[in-house]
């Protein structure tokens, strides 16, 4: 009925999902096996692409085929139309977080000598990270670390 | 203290108020929504979770990618 709304505790998980795709792998529970292949699959590919050279085509090609089929599968669903607002109040002080991050970075991105010079009296945060990811151990790490947050992200 | 000291305090300071906020959201009653429920409120449309997703996916590309 047009103008009511359906009260969010009455439904079942399943009726506040609305699939757009079908990808049952992403958007039911996994199990414990297909869980620990993910993971080890995870793992293989941040060791191999980990040792790649920063800023080389083979990583380039790697991230991008992951990202691809990430933004495939975040196109298809599932979407969820009734999770509640959070209090705004509470939105707000992570929107001034996380734009005070993109402000700051930006003033170091602008008070560089160029945009494409790096500088050490300002540096942005990918300036920072040259010394922590100049490792094979470190990129793989942080390559995992990546894969998990997408991986989250992605099941929401 | 020079610059580059302010800069990374500058980041160090951003850091710990997530952290902080993220922290507070986990007490009961709490009107700070932890970032994962921010998250999941966003992603509820396509938009949103194509775009959570494409900024995932750049924060790949920018530090490991040309």
């Amino acid at each position: 009925m047009a103008g009511t709304r359906r009260a969010p505790a009455s439904l079942a998980p399943a009726d506040r999902i609305e699939r757009a795709g079908s990808i049952p792998a992403f958007s039911r529970k996994l199990s414990g096996p297909v869980r620990l292949l993910l993971a080890a699959a995870a793992l293989v590919y941040a060791v191999v692409v980990g040792g790649f050279e920063r800023y080389s085509w083979p990583v380039t090609v790697a991230i991008v085929l992951v990202g691809s089929v990430a933004v495939v599968i975040a196109w298809r669903g599932p979407l969820i139309r009734d999770v509640d607002l959070p209090d705004p109040r509470g939105a707000v002080a992570w929107a001034v977080v996380f734009v005070a991050l993109g402000l700051w970075e930006l003033a170091a991105l602008l008070m560089q000598p160029s945009l494409t010079t790096d500088s050490w009296e300002h540096p942005t945060l990918s300036t920072l990270m040259d010394s922590v990811l100049g490792s094979h151990p470190a990129r793989s790490i942080s390559i995992f670390v990546w894969l998990l947050v997408g991986g989250s992200l992605i099941r929401r | 203290m020079n610059a580059h000291d302010v800069t990374v305090l500058g980041y160090a300071a951003i850091g710990i108020s997530g952290a902080g906020l993220q922290l507070t959201s986990l007490r009961p009653g709490s009107r700070i929504p932890p970032l994962g429920r921010l998250l999941g409120w966003v992603m509820r449309t396509r938009s949103g979770r194509v775009g959570v997703i494409t900024g995932w996916v750049w924060v790949g590309l920018h530090y490991f990618a040309r």
